[in-house]
């Protein structure tokens, strides 16, 4: 599987707690990123998106009312999931911090299980993240192909596709080593013949030629082509 | 002289089936017809005389699921020349696309529609001897590039679905271009791997899960991003 490791920022000027708070998730497979200051998160931003941030809205050292802002000017930073981490506060800067679209929030001393599942949560809504296509142009898939048999009406090429039938538009053949044959790849019609497994694991595909001159013709009968 | 009649073997646990398909085929079809109620009765058969065409059920007598194992063992026997229709009522996706993996040429669901068994199995006779010329092994095989048709279904972390009307091996690699590719990415093409293929009935298409492969370390970001900017 290719699933990538989740990352989180963290935004705190207090060193001894992110110590721990770095064990904690790294210890739960998180990579992990801690940054003391402002310029520093604002930086790494630039090159990569996290999938958490944690902060402690706090910390002023650390700047993170201006970091809160920032976030929340962003049109794509403000999406990520974000957690206060700070020491007691008030109902009036619970509100406050909500209204900067903070997620969650949580009081020190760090609780390890409670971080863990309170990120557990939120990312687990992040991995539905999709994106449906709708009306978009078709993909162009380029597959590799061998020509391997050849006989005066077909030529026998494997590949990994299974290709059905001979719909118009939905595949093409392009090889240059054909043409340096005095071969036109646009020549080539899947034959009425279907595909079947070769011994290599691949499909092997019969294409009818249209119309080749006799010198190719000669090539072929004489075991040459 | 008469032409000489095409042999189709058949094996299939249910004897009433077997019955059934030998009547019709009788009416219908000019062809040398044996069933086969068991997994050793066929083998045998196939040891003395190969057929012109096999049609195989996947749960037999000896165990479910069976017909897998035959249609391996038959596929590399006959290597490429024998067309295989399986034709089970295990017709779940990941079972025709075992199959098709497994050397099957075609698969057909039960309750066995007689009218598309009799097309899929004069198609396929026909096909096997269509070329008649002499066929010469090309010494350095000539390469080339399959260009298909995809159609983007939908992208999330993990991976990038399409739908193809083509069947594609799993691992298999992709040279994928489309617009999307520039806007994430800044560049119009990427290579993926094919990480599943598995038959969308309803639609007749293959939804392709593809992968990135060899992907940089900004990969992840950068589809995250996307994905943040598209919700």
């Amino acid at each position: 599987m290719n699933h990538k490791i989740k990352k989180v920022f963290v935004l705190d000027d207090d060193d001894k707690t992110n110590l721990v708070l770095a064990k904690v998730l790294q210890g739960s497979g998180y990579t992990v990123k801690i940054f003391n200051q402002l310029s520093q998160i604002q930086s790494a931003l630039k090159a990569e998106v996290p999938d958490a941030f944690i902060v402690d809205p706090h910390s002023h050292d650390a700047g993170s009312s201006e970091f809160l802002l920032f976030r929340q000017n962003d049109q794509v930073f403000k999406k990520i999931p974000l957690i206060g981490f700070t020491e007691k506060i008030s109902r009036e800067e619970i509100v406050k911090m909500l209204s900067l679209g903070v997620h969650d929030y949580l009081i020190k001393p760090l609780n390890a299980k409670l971080i863990l599942s309170i990120l557990k949560k939120y990312l687990a809504s992040d991995e539905h993240k999709h994106y449906l296509f709708e009306n978009e142009e078709d993909a162009i898939g380029s597959i590799e192909l061998h020509f391997t048999r050849v006989s005066e009406t077909n030529i026998v090429g494997e590949s990994p596709v299974k290709l059905t039938d001979d719909e118009d538009g939905l595949y093409r053949i392009v090889s240059r080593e054909l043409e340096d044959r005095d071969v036109s790849s646009t020549s080539l019609s899947l034959s009425k013949n279907t595909t079947f497994v070769s011994q290599e694991g691949l499909f092997r595909a019969y294409f009818r030629w249209r119309g080749l001159s006799e010198a190719v013709l000669q090539l072929i009968r004489s075991g040459r082509f | 002289m008469a032409p000489v009649k095409k042999t189709i073997f058949h094996i299939d646990d249910d004897i009433e089936i077997l019955k059934l398909v030998k009547s019709v085929f009788e009416k219908r079809l000019s062809v040398n017809y044996q069933g086969f109620e068991t997994v050793e009765a066929f083998l045998h058969a196939i040891k003395n005389k190969q057929p012109d065409l096999c049609i195989i059920d996947l749960n037999l007598t000896e165990s479910l699921g069976a017909g897998f194992a035959v249609t391996k063992a038959i596929r590399n026997k006959a290597e490429g020349k024998m067309p295989i229709i399986v034709m089970s009522k295990r017709s779940h996706a990941k079972d025709i696309s075992l199959a098709l993996e497994f050397g099957a040429s075609d698969f057909l669901a039960k309750p066995v529609d007689f009218d598309l068994l009799i097309e899929k199995v004069m198609y396929l006779l026909r096909g096997a001897e269509s070329n008649m010329f002499p066929v010469h092994r090309i010494k350095k095989p000539v390469k080339g590039t399959l260009e298909v048709h995809l159609k983007p279904v939908m992208l999330d972390e993990a991976y990038l679905y399409v739908s193809s009307k083509f069947f594609v091996l799993k691992n298999t690699t992709i040279d994928l271009q489309h617009t999307l590719l520039t806007k994430i990415f800044g560049e119009p093409k990427k290579e993926f791997l094919v990480h599943d293929c598995q038959l969308e009935s309803h639609e007749g298409q293959y939804i392709l899960k593809l992968i990135p492969k060899n992907p940089k370390d900004d990969y992840f970001d950068k589809i995250h991003r996307y994905l943040l900017e598209q919700t």
